[in-house]
């Protein structure tokens, strides 16, 4: 009799069930904190950040030369950080600046010329020799037992860093001056004008945060998927479906969307039907449940309802 | 304190001052009047940066005001209770009030005007834990003078505070600016289309028409004006 | 005669300009003078540009009938779509099909289908699917469109690739290209009929969207993307008109792919990638929204910038030649991002503004050029001055009540 999935089915194999549902946890942590990284921007200036991916890219790619002159692993996650914060400034203040204020398609195609910059300036300069390449972690990939399975101490990592620095934006948001400015200025930024916050300088420290975010997560990808020009796309698919799927404007909702599409991804590409479907229809399965779902939810699950106009 | 002079501004092709010149002075009211679309909004705008002036100039302590930006001309001292309240709807009252007072470092400080302005809208403490687009307009109004007040303002710029308002609330609000005028010596600039309450606690006044300055005079003097009694006060 | 392609466009756009800035002709003729001037240009073309060049120009016809679809969506109607790329892929498999003299479906008989009908069926199979997900993205409104439509696209390689019976999966279809007809045989050769083809494919379109959005329809999709509640207001069937802008724009994309088809003789899953189809996007928005002539600018800029800017750029002197050669979309995104800094209203939108000079007034013009530029220039350094003025956070001084 033909297997009915590629892999033993859960109720052969529980093991394998739970140690896909953890991992999923540990990269849904990381679509999730890009997905964060898109709903800032998408609050703020009102648009989906289609170069997200390729900065984030770009910044691991430098880490990458800085791996080979010897830095450590945990260094790199840190300078990568900070290194995609000062991106991410640089981005608004030189070429979002001059657009501001016109219409948001505008801005989408500056973000997509962006796209292209990036990408292609990245190539250029890294994607010589062998491809792709390998990136360190602080961890290591050996198992760690859980009790009922076991999943690399890197995806633990993950986990634990992804938590923490939710935690952290939440703190940021909800307990800081700056954080609490930075929601005004999304909210109205005529009236935070009026209460002497700098608009321009939230605008700037809100790219800045998010695409430090998506460093985060590029330099914590990269161990994983291996370091190319592309690596971040797929991320950046995933992670836009999560910050749809939560609603754009919320952030509870990107960090949901986050978690169920990367438990999703690896439940879909462990347990494909082997005679219909291969791991490689993963992404169109994911996408079409995406389209599915907004359209029973127009804005996503926690969206707002979009006000509407005269 | 403030002093506009020759000041002209536009928005792209539509003039919309012409060589404004106005003075408002340290601890008075001053009413702004005209009709819709005369140019008062406009000139609250420019005091407070938000509109660049074409040209002419806008003085504030010996200070090119129309050379600064409107986060700047906050920590001044000179602070826009804009048309419209311009709330963050979807914020607290809390953090309304909290964000008022952006611009200041004296924890102690603001905590004490935050029970002042606690005072004055006895209404916002029992509301603070509520998001202000839950408020009904008058509450709304409240929080916005409240708002402005956390900033320590020395000059308020007051645009319609009684738009939308019912006439009890209307005199509530106006007693209170009085009230805040005397007590804490700010100097209030009234945008007001109830020109009867707003010469009531002004000092003076100006009326503009179509962008320019027609009329100025003591409130008084305004109040015994042809003009304005048929246009304005309708008696 | 042989002719270089930047040559060839500079006298084609000069003579336009010509044409059409000139006292020659009554002012209402002019723009129909400049439209024949183009076209005799463009008619000269296959025989002054060499083989690879003549190519490029039939990919240019094929990207403004592209370019022009998705304006109609997202430039009249106010619909976002990066999912345009697959609309043309499905008019090019439907092409594939038809042509192909193989037995692919047991349906269909061996014989392959003539081109024209072909490519009419591949437009109605466009328009159909254009219809399908026109419907149900009624829904949906801004990035949730934009996403939406990105994740068709994206997940038509794959569908394509696996079920390969009708596709021929990662291999795709190759099919021979029709030959010029009988009474042109010896005139012309096939590359330059199938550019002739592309060429009339284009002018007919154009030609349809100009005399439909005059039409009542035209200005219903405008008046909907203005404000879809004042549009109801004034009785327009807002839905009816969405779909339909959607519905259109997909039959233009599906047609374009099929004439592509035509002239590659071939399609594979990877014919059309994410990359194409943002470029559609790219394309209407540089060209200019809301503009035909825009539509084809877009096109012009989606085929050449690609393939020649980094050669120009890198020629200049003083810029270390094979540094900028070697990322050439590095170019391409900055030039992008330049021109949308620029010219808000894209290429066409300067374009349009230059068309309404008077050319009697041109010396008068040409004088306040320089304090024209001064003040362009001062005012650009406004727009910029945000870049350089990074005071500390620490100068400002912060308010302190007891200061007073
Ligand atoms: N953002 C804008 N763009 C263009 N024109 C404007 C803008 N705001 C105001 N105007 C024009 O400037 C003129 C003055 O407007 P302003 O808002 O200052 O009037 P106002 O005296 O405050 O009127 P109201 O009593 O209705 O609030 C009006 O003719 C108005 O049409
Ligand atoms: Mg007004």
């Amino acid at each position: 009799m033909e297997a009915l999935f590629l892999a033993p089915p859960p109720w052969e194999d529980w093991s394998l069930f739970g140690q896909q549902v953890v991992s999923g946890f540990a990269t849904g942590a990381m679509y999730a904190l890009f997905a964060l990284a898109l709903v800032l921007i998408y609050r703020s200036t009102d648009i989906i950040n289609f170069a997200q991916s390729e900065v984030a890219m770009f910044g691991t790619f430098a880490m990458w030369s800085l791996y080979l002159a010897g830095l450590e692993a945990w260094q790199l996650i840190i300078l990568g950080v900070l290194l995609g914060f000062a991106l991410g400034a640089v981005v608004e203040r030189v070429v979002v600046r001059p657009v501001e204020g016109r219409p948001h398609l505008s801005i989408v195609v500056v973000t997509l010329g962006l796209f292209l910059l990036f990408n292609s300036v990245a190539t250029w300069i890294w994607a010589r020799g062998e491809l792709p390449k390998h990136f360190p972690s602080p961890f290591s990939f050996e198992g760690v037992n859980l009790g009922f399975t076991s999943i690399p101490q890197h995806h633990l990592g993950l986990l634990l860093v992804g938590a923490g620095v939710m935690v952290l934006l939440v703190l940021l948001f909800n307990r800081t001056k700056v954080g609490l400015a930075m929601r005004a200025t999304a909210q109205n930024p005529l009236a935070a004008q009026l209460m002497g916050i700098s608009v321009g300088r939230m605008l700037t420290l809100g790219w800045a945060l998010s695409a430090a975010l998506g460093g985060l997560a590029g330099v914590f990808i990269a161990p994983i998927t291996f370091l190319h020009p592309g690596y971040m796309l797929p991320v950046f698919l995933y992670a836009s479906a999560a910050a749809v799927l939560g609603g754009l404007t919320s952030p509870p909702g990107a960090v949901v969307g986050g978690f169920v599409i990367g438990i999703g991804e690896n439940l879909l590409g462990t347990y494909t039907p082997a005679k219909w479907l291969g791991p490689e229809m993963k992404l169109p399965l994911i996408l079409l449940v995406l389209i599915l779902i907004l359209l029973v939810r127009p804005t996503g699950l926690f969206g707002e309802r979009a006000v509407r106009r005269v | 304190m403030l002093r506009l002079r020759d000041v002209t501004a536009a928005y792209g092709p539509v003039v919309a001052l012409h060589q404004v010149s106005l003075e408002v002075e340290e601890k008075a009211v001053v009413a702004l009047l005209g009709a819709n679309g005369a140019g008062k909004t406009t000139t609250l705008r420019v005091i407070s940066g938000l509109l660049r002036p074409r040209s002419g100039v806008v003085e504030y302590d010996g200070l090119q005001l129309h050379t600064l930006s409107p986060d700047r001309i906050v920590s001044l001292g000179i602070v826009h209770v804009p048309e419209g309240r311009q709330l963050f709807t979807q914020l607290t009252v809390l953090e309304n009030l909290e964000l008022g007072a952006y611009l200041r470092r004296d924890r102690a400080g603001i905590r004490r005007d935050l029970e002042k302005v606690f005072q004055y809208f006895p209404i916002l403490a029992e509301r603070r834990r509520q998001h202000a687009g839950s408020l009904s307009g008058g509450e709304q109004q409240m929080l916005a003078i409240g708002r402005a007040l956390m900033a320590r303002p020395r000059l308020l710029l007051l645009d319609e505070p009684s738009l939308g308002l019912a006439p009890m609330i209307t005199r509530e609000i106006f007693q209170i600016i009085r009230a805040i005028n005397q007590e804490e010596g700010i100097s209030v600039l009234l945008v007001e289309q109830n020109v009867r309450l707003a010469l009531d606690i002004s000092k003076k006044g100006y009326v503009l028409e179509t962008g320019r300055i027609v009329l100025a005079d003591t409130a008084e003097g305004l109040r015994a004006n042809e003009e304005v009694r048929r246009s304005y006060l309708g008696y | 005669m042989q002719m270089e392609i930047w040559p060839f466009l500079a006298l084609l756009a000069g003579l336009a300009a010509i044409a059409y800035l000139l006292p020659i002709v009554p002012m209402r003729w002019r723009r129909a003078l400049a439209i024949v001037v183009v076209l005799a240009l463009l008619c000269w073309a296959p025989f002054v540009l060499d083989n690879f060049r003549t190519f490029q120009m039939s990919r240019v016809a094929i990207m403004a009938v592209a370019v022009l679809g998705l304006n109609l969506l997202t430039g009249y109607n106010g619909q976002v779509s990066l999912g345009h790329g697959a609309f043309m892929i499905l008019g090019m498999y439907t092409m594939a099909i038809l042509m192909d003299s193989k037995e692919q479906l047991n349906f269909i008989d061996a014989r392959p289908w003539p081109f024209w009908a072909a490519l009419i069926v591949a437009t109605g199979i466009s328009a159909l699917a254009g219809l399908g997900i026109g419907i149900p993205s009624l829904r949906l409104s801004g990035p949730y469109l934009a996403i939406a439509t990105l994740a068709v696209m994206i997940s038509i390689t794959p569908v394509l690739k696996k079920f390969g019976g009708l596709t021929g999966g990662v291999q795709g279809l190759r099919f021979p290209t029709p030959p010029p007809p009988e009474f042109l045989k010896g005139l012309i050769d096939r590359p330059d009929w199938l550019y002739f083809l592309s060429l009339i494919t284009a002018v007919i379109l154009i030609f349809l969207a100009w005399n439909l959005l005059r039409s009542p329809l035209g200005r219903a999709l405008i008046a909907v993307r203005d404000s879809e509640i004042a549009a109801a207001a004034m009785g327009i069937p807002v839905a009816r008109s969405k779909v339909i802008a959607f519905t259109l724009s997909a039959a233009y994309a599906g047609a374009a792919g099929g004439v592509l088809a035509l002239l590659l003789g071939s399609v594979t899953p990877e014919s059309i990638t994410i990359a194409d189809s943002i470029n559609l996007l790219v394309g209407v928005v540089i060209g200019g929204l809301a503009s035909i002539l825009g539509s084809v600018l877009g096109a012009l800029a989606v085929v050449f910038i690609p393939s020649d800017a980094a050669k120009i750029v890198a020629s200049l002197p003083g810029l270390g030649g094979g540094i900028v050669e070697r990322a050439p979309g590095a170019i391409q995104g900055a030039l992008v991002i330049i021109v949308m800094i620029l010219m808000p209203l894209g290429v066409a939108g300067v374009l349009h503004r230059m068309a309404g000079l008077d050319v009697r007034r041109l010396p008068e013009v040409v004088a306040r050029l320089p304090s024209r530029m001064l003040k362009g220039a001062q005012l650009a350094a406004g727009r910029f001055r945000w870049v350089w003025d990074i005071r500390p956070w620490a100068q400002r001084r912060p308010f302190n009540p007891d200061d007073y």
